[in-house]
């Protein structure tokens, strides 16, 4: 299957998802993106750290320094209440999105 | 609404811890990317060519993810030689790493752009221009206002009540707003000036 690029404004809410499994780093989100979309989604990961700065700032996210395996220091992103609210919030706008374009994509077929 | 102002409150406390952690946080993705490549079996030079592609650039990410962060306290207080913050990949190939004599010639070129060309100029240096060309012309405006402020005084001492016309805390507050004022009007243009890619500005002309 081909990577396909993200949509512009998905990779929020795909941050949000991927975080509302558990606390995770910039390293191991974007590899949980490519594993749960089974290779189909790429995100740029120059993309990505920004997006999470920006969440971090809108207090859907916080993060802290962690020590990880190898003795290295990592970020570790945490979702919290807000960033739940939004991404309830954003699932649903997504699903109704979603079947809109699916109904008309398939008229005629 | 809480949440988030007291988010950017945080943020803007630890905005310069959060600057190293930055560069802390991108060096680790690039180290576990190239290990992950490196058990794909990608030789050490191919995984770390292909961990830097995907990251798609360690400066521009470094760039944008600070530019997030960044308010404008920064750019007020930027330092203008930015340049010199500790290097991303602590240990680049050996097809990246470059002589002593030419990393002296490389910056006597930046050097020398700096110097004759607006084009590179950081964010504090046109911040400065702005303010110190807003400084002289608040400064003669102020002397010109005072000085006819206290002229005019006779003409005006029937149409004031209860105070001097020259009253000094009358005339300081004025002043004091007036340069307020003008300070604001030079920096908010600048700081979104010196947001705009030279390449964009140079386009638009």
């Amino acid at each position: 299957m081909n990577k396909t690029q993200l949509l512009q404004g998905t990779l929020d809410l795909l941050i949000l998802r991927i975080l509302d499994l558990g606390p995770d780093h910039g390293w191991g989100i974007s590899n949980r993106l490519q594993q749960m979309s089974k290779d189909g989604l790429k995100t740029s990961q120059g993309s990505l750290y920004p997006a999470l700065h920006r969440l971090e700032l809108r207090g859907e996210l916080t993060s802290e320094m962690k020590a990880s395996e190898n003795n290295r220091r990592a970020r570790v992103y945490t979702i919290t209440r807000g960033g739940r609210k939004r991404l309830n919030k954003e699932t649903e706008a997504w699903e109704a999105f979603a079947l809109s374009m699916r109904r008309i994509l398939r008229v005629g077929q | 609404m809480i949440a988030r102002l007291l988010a950017s409150l945080r943020g803007l406390l630890r905005r310069r811890r959060i600057e190293g952690e930055i560069v802390e946080e991108l060096r680790d993705h690039l180290e576990r990317e190239i290990e992950a490549r490196q058990s794909q079996g990608f030789p050490p030079e191919e995984a770390r060519r292909l961990a830097l592609r995907d990251l798609g650039g360690l400066d521009q990410t470094l760039e944008s993810t600070r530019a997030v962060r960044s308010t404008w306290l920064d750019s007020v207080w930027q330092h203008p030689r930015r340049d010199r913050r500790q290097p991303l990949d602590p240990d680049p190939p050996a097809s990246h790493r470059t002589s002593p004599a030419r990393r002296q010639r490389r910056r006597a070129g930046r050097r020398c752009r700096h110097r004759h060309s607006r084009r590179s100029r950081p964010t504090g240096q046109i911040l400065r221009l702005f303010l110190r060309r807003g400084v002289i012309v608040l400064a003669v405006g102020i002397g010109c206002g005072a000085v006819a402020a206290v002229t005019a005084s006779r003409s005006l001492a029937s149409l004031v009540f209860g105070i001097d016309v020259t009253d000094p805390a009358t005339l300081g507050t004025v002043a004091a707003f007036l340069t307020v004022i003008t300070l604001l009007a030079c920096c908010l243009p600048a700081r979104s000036a010196s947001r705009i890619a030279p390449s964009k500005a140079l386009r638009s002309e």
